[in-house]
């Protein structure tokens, strides 16, 4: 009873899923919706008038010597509609559809965007939902045509339904029969074939995905010299890979039997056999014994009867499917509707200039299951410092900047800039504030100039900034590499689209995030360890330009390499999520303990030339 | 032109033979029932819609008797329930195990082309993308392109069949098969080509689509999104262009739409409508035709026209097909230049000199990243590679290993050029750990050994991942030794740090027993400590044997016996630390720069000294 209500509360959600998206399309696009209807019907109508009542008629006229002139007349109306109706139908295809459907999907992709932008970096941990939200973005568009098409074989089917179904009771209601019972038979069984087919996949599952995996391996470059280099790793992979093929291949032989059975039942028995022997018998019988119907209308009863099986067939799809693009849509209203725990609590205007950022007992876990990853964190920063977060791997170093950026707020305690809540700030705001470089930063698919402003400009608007932009490059130390191009600012980055669109190197690639930041005159900017790509010398060269342009802003970065942040007014040096020592380089020296044994372990070696 | 078209019609006809013959070798009776299978569904067709027809509507119209009516019924539903059984027995059972089977041979046989031709295929391009075309779903094209093979034969005689029985029926009812002829092949080619064309001026478009699509999903580029504003730039981006694939449209709405008209027009209502008008005109006046004849006539032409729509979508698909076939082909005919079977004299097991002589090498032509390179190393002793990013480290490892020939130059092992020697036995003489590293899915023994192996390894791995200092934490996982790395296979398998995954890499050099042994900055993910400790492991395993190893930390080198400086692709200065230090060049102010830092701190110099 309770297992009923469940699935009668399912059944209204797959409606409502798929009337979601039919909403849209209906909101974006009217007329391009109202003319896939009216082509779904008109084309059924007039086929049915043409292969099914057409034949008819003019077997009819045949066999009772009607005048040919009506023959005529009726023909020369099917050509006329016909002619009408490829006339809309390659409008339609061609024009209606060719606009209409980007139209949809570009308004579909605007509602998750705007989502997917402010969607809480938290998402991205959480497996479930990173897929989820993936796919959403990934499949929308085919959502969009499969809801399209299943309205299209809705109103299809209703056609036939009416049409050849009115058609049959007129001319023999007992031929219906047959078509059922056919229907019902092939139905019945084929839901029994799909559960043995599901059934066979989902066992085949695992192996397929080991099969892919030995698949990726001998196929991608980045395999390509490991394998090279230990040969015998291609034996052991081969073992995996045999073993996979013989597994699917027994399961494949354990259904063999059944699959095989119900296949002959669902083709031929429920199918062919009924229409073909059983059903043809008795029209030969009402035609021939009997004299009850025309011969002419034994060929079309017979030949027609598939029709009227099949959009049958496609009316009982039309759940199964509509079920099916609902699990699709489900996944998008999931991630449309997941409600965003950083929001701008009070929408403070950000301070100007820098002010001191403060840390009272901040303790965060990215999960509850993995437990805190930072400890009860208190720290003041004050406006214009320099200070360098240093530590082993896995630290919390990181997580902390995450946590002052707002890409994450804190499990326990709070931050305070300028002694208000950061929660309290407007967030986009505040986040514009602070200019970052991270260690994964991202090169887009842009000219040089967006890659700095990283924001759409008119054209007017970049020449007005192209003075900052040049000076942000000048001052990360890219302008010898800006000089060397013939567009200068307006060179196309990647060769994503662009064949001669410029692959800047590593350091490169770092001295241009870095402008970013220096465009933005960020009151803060987060270094997280933005040098580890560049050699010795590179870095040394960057170290002195980022200090000489940051006296008016406050820095805080990251980097395993002491010998950049000894410089740093202050050093923090973090161990398992917990603040051990916290100072200027000689003070922590001075201290022998944590600190010092890291300096002494990269610095001894090179002391001794002195 | 016509020659040209010729040329490509034969070259059509041998890929669709080599493709027969690929499956042939893997696997022949696929093919018969490829063949079969399509063989049976056009007489299916072209029995019902013609002859079956014809005899029933005749017998009716004879007033045969209908016992005798029914037995024929029965005869042809007796014959078409075994070949049902038949199909059945292909679909559910048949084709599924050998689907297995071809997978199983025909990517045995890719795979080892694949994992046989030198490594520079796989960086070039052209060569990638045509092998990747080969490869992605190679066994389901194969299968298809059988079928499709035979789907244009049989289709071809079903139309042949099926024309002949309307010209037998009526001489001149066979003329309006002209119709779908012009409209199928004639209007259908001009639609073809501007849809083809039109898609091909979308691409670009599209393919902003795609990336703006994948800006916004993959979390590499979440943090900038909501960092900057670079969105806007994005949505910019996104609707110009949508606005270029409405303008694309545009151009080509005449173009596509009044072929298309034609098409439907000719392939469908001319020939039914006609046909009818015609049979209906032979019967009605002039009595020449009888009510079986145009009822035989109204079936026969709807078969005639999707047997014809079915045989040019299998020309289409066809074609199509061709570049796949063409692709795999050149694969699997591909010439290795260095194939890794390559055969050779053994060399010694006691190294006593590596030379490079006047070696030269780009990837690219033009960009030369090795200049005539000239160098000896001599065994057991340990080399530095420093320089700059882009100077030629990790390349010169490359050459080394002959995963790479020089263009110029020979490379000499003990004084023989190391193309004399055999490839396997050649590259056993490394180890290396490099800094672009793969973790395979199998067990951490597996992943340090590099091959199939069981406890009696123990001793070796756990000695080599104490040397790489991961040991403790392999300890410490339930497992051990036997944890599954990523969960690529097992969903239980375990994922460790970028810094873990990278001790158990170099982990690998230090399990091999080799004259030779590489580390191309194996610390480039850990933290100093780590680092610190991974150095001391190196130095003390490498005593007394040869070591090569590329560093950025210019203090973790000095104790090698030779340092190479390199710039540009050539050695600037070689000798040990102290010579170059004296020698007060590139290496010295590289040096000078790193220790600057470090050196301001006095306190330290007595106790390390």
């Amino acid at each position: 009873m309770k297992k009923n209500k469940d699935n009668r509360q399912k059944g209204k959600r797959i409606l409502s899923n798929n009337w979601f998206i039919l909403k849209v399309s209906f909101q974006t696009a009217p007329f391009l919706m109202c003319f896939m209807i009216y082509g779904a019907i008109m084309g059924e109508c007039l086929i049915f008038l043409e292969h099914i009542y057409g034949i008819k008629f003019v077997l009819e006229a045949a066999e009772f010597h009607k005048p040919f002139i009506l023959v005529v007349q009726f023909l020369s109306f099917v050509m006329a509609a016909w002619a009408f109706s490829f006339f809309t139908g390659v409008i339609y295809q061609n024009k209606v559809l060719q606009k209409g459907l980007p139209k949809i999907q570009k308004r579909m992709k605007e509602i998750m965007y705007e989502k997917a932008r402010e969607l809480d970096l938290e998402c991205y941990d959480n497996p479930e939902y990173y897929n989820n939200f993936v796919l959403s973005l990934s499949e929308a568009d085919k959502s969009i045509t499969r809801t399209h098409e299943i309205l299209e074989t809705f109103f299809g089917a209703v056609t036939i339904l009416i049409t050849s179904g009115i058609f049959f009771l007129t001319t023999d209601a007992c031929s219906v029969l047959f078509v059922l019972a056919s229907f019902v038979l092939m139905f019945f069984f084929s839901q029994i074939l799909n559960k043995v087919n599901y059934n066979n996949r989902i066992e085949k599952n695992s192996k397929e995905r080991k099969r892919s995996y030995i698949h990726r391996v001998f196929y991608l470059n980045e395999y390509a010299k490991e394998v090279r280099l230990n040969p015998e790793m291609r034996s052991r992979l081969n073992r995996e890979f045999d073993a996979a093929n013989d597994e699917i291949y027994k399961i494949e032989k354990k259904y063999a039997l059944k699959r095989t059975g119900l296949q002959f039942v669902v083709d031929y028995i429920t199918n062919d056999f009924i229409s073909d022997v059983i059903y043809l018998a008795y029209l030969v019988f009402r035609a021939a014994v009997q004299h009850a119907i025309s011969y002419s209308s034994v060929v079309v009863l017979w030949n027609s009867s598939g029709r009227l099986k099949y959009s049958l067939g496609n009316m009982s799809k039309i759940f199964p499917q509509i079920s099916e693009n609902s699990l699709y849509i489900e996944k998008i209203r999931g991630f449309l509707d997941y409600e965003k725990k950083i929001v701008s609590v009070k929408n403070l205007p950000v301070p100007r200039e820098p002010k001191t950022l403060e840390l009272k007992n901040v303790s965060f876990g990215y999960t509850e299951k993995e437990g805190y990853i930072l400890h009860n964190i208190s720290l003041a920063i004050c406006p214009n410092q320099k200070i360098a977060l240093v530590g082993y791997n896995g630290a919390g170093k990181t997580t902390l900047i995450k946590l002052i950026m707002r890409l994450y707020d804190p499990s326990e305690g709070e931050i305070l800039y300028n002694g208000v809540n950061i929660k309290e700030y407007d967030v986009n705001e505040y986040r514009e504030m602070i200019g970052t470089i991270f260690q994964d930063f991202k090169i887009f698919a842009a000219n040089i100039g967006d890659n700095v402003i990283l924001d759409y400009e008119d054209e007017s608007t970049k020449k007005q900034h192209e003075l900052a932009v040049r000076g942000a490059l000048t001052y990360s130390g890219f302008k010898d590499r800006l000089d060397k191009f013939t567009l200068g600012l307006s060179t196309e980055l990647t060769t994503e689209f662009e064949e001669d669109g410029v692959d800047l190197s590593g350091g490169e690639s770092q001295k241009l995030a870095i402008a970013r930041a220096f465009y933005k005159n960020a009151q803060m900017v987060i270094l997280d360890e933005p040098s580890s790509a560049l050699d010795p010398i590179a870095e040394y060269q960057l170290n002195e330009a980022m200090l000489n342009a940051s006296i008016n802003k406050t820095v805080i970065f990251i980097s395993h390499r002491l010998s950049t942040t000894r410089n740093a007014d202050r050093i923090i040096m973090l161990e398992q999520g917990r603040i051990i020592e916290d100072g200027t380089h000689e003070e922590l020296i001075r201290l022998q303990n944590k600190y010092a044994g890291m300096w002494k372990a990269q610095a001894g070696k090179y002391i001794d030339i002195a | 032109m016509k020659q040209q078209q010729e040329i490509k019609k034969t070259r059509a006809l041998k890929n669709n033979i080599y493709a027969i013959r690929v499956m042939w070798e893997i696997m022949k009776s696929a093919i018969i029932n490829s063949a079969l299978m399509t063989a049976f569904a056009y007489i299916g067709w072209v029995f019902y819609s013609y002859f079956f027809i014809r005899y029933l509507v005749g017998a009716i119209e004879r007033s045969e008797s209908f016992g005798h009516i029914i037995g024929f019924v029965l005869m042809a539903g007796g014959f078409f329930m075994i070949v049902a059984f038949y199909n059945a027995y292909i679909n559910g059972a048949y084709n599924p195990m050998a689907r297995a089977t071809i997978y199983r041979k025909l990517y045995a046989k890719l795979y080892k082309k694949a994992g046989n031709v030198e490594l520079r295929c796989f960086e070039d391009s052209s060569f990638y993308n045509k092998y990747t075309l080969a490869v992605d779903g190679a066994d389901e094209k194969l299968i298809s392109i059988i079928q499709n093979l035979f789907g244009m034969l049989f289709g071809a005689s079903a139309a042949i069949v099926i024309f002949t029985m309307m010209f037998l029926t009526d001489r001149l009812a066979v003329a309006f098969v002209i119709f779908p002829i012009v409209g199928n092949f004639v209007f259908g080619y001009f639609v073809k080509k501007n849809e083809y064309n039109r898609d091909k001026a979308m691409v670009p478009y599209k393919r902003t689509i795609d990336y703006v699509n994948r800006v916004m999903y993959l979390a590499d580029f979440s943090k900038e999104m909501r960092l900057s504003k670079v969105f806007n730039l994005m949505k910019y981006k996104y609707i110009k262009a949508i606005n270029g694939i409405f303008d694309v449209s545009d151009q080509y709405f005449f173009r596509i739409s009044l072929p298309q008209w034609f098409k439907n027009y000719f392939t469908f209502t001319i020939i039914f409508e006609g046909v009818l008008m015609y049979g209906a005109y032979r019967t009605i006046v002039g009595k020449t035709m009888g009510l079986a004849d145009l009822a035989v006539l109204s079936s026969t032409m709807v078969s005639a026209t999707w047997i014809l729509i079915r045989f040019t979508d299998s020309v289409m698909e066809s074609m199509k097909q061709g570049l796949f076939v063409e692709n795999l082909r050149a694969f699997l005919e591909y010439k290795e230049k260095l194939p890794e079977d390559y055969d050779g004299i053994l060399p010694e097991e006691e190294i006593n000199s590596i030379e490079f002589r006047n070696v030269s090498f780009s990837y690219k032509e033009g960009t030369p990243i090795i200049k005539n390179l000239s160098f000896t190393m001599k065994g057991r002793t340990s080399t530095a590679l420093v320089g700059h990013n882009g100077a030629g480290k990790t390349t010169i490892i490359k050459l080394l290993f002959r995963l790479y020939d020089p263009e110029e130059g020979e490379i000499l092992l003990n004084g023989v050029n190391i193309k004399k020697y055999n490839l396997k036995a050649y590259r056993k003489l490394f180890a290396a750990a490099f800094q672009d590293f793969k973790i395979f899915a199998l067990t951490i023994r597996e992943n340090v050994m590099m091959r199939e192996c069981s406890e009696e390894d123990d001793t070796v791995v756990i000695d080599a991942l104490m040397k790489a200092g991961v040991y403790d934490k392999v300890m410490s996982l339930p497992k051990g030794l036997d944890t599954i790395m990523t969960k690529e296979f097992d969903e239980e398998g375990t994922l460790l740090s970028g810094g873990e995954y990278q001790k158990i890499v170099v982990a690998r050099a230090f399990a091999k027993k080799v004259p030779i042994k590489v580390f191309d900055e194996p610390s480039s993910a850990l933290d100093p400590i780590a680092e610190f400790e991974l150095y001391d492991s190196i130095q003390s395993d490498s005593i007394n044997k040869s070591v090569i190893f590329i560093s950025h930390r210019l203090s973790s080198v000095r104790n090698a016996d030779v340092v190479f400086m390199l710039e540009n692709g050539n050695i600037l200065e070689r000798g040990s630390h102290k010579e170059l230090m004296r020698l007060d060049g590139a290496y010295a102010d590289m040096y000078k720069k790193q220790a600057k830092n470090y050196l301001a701190v006095d306190d330290f110099q007595e106790e390390t000294a």
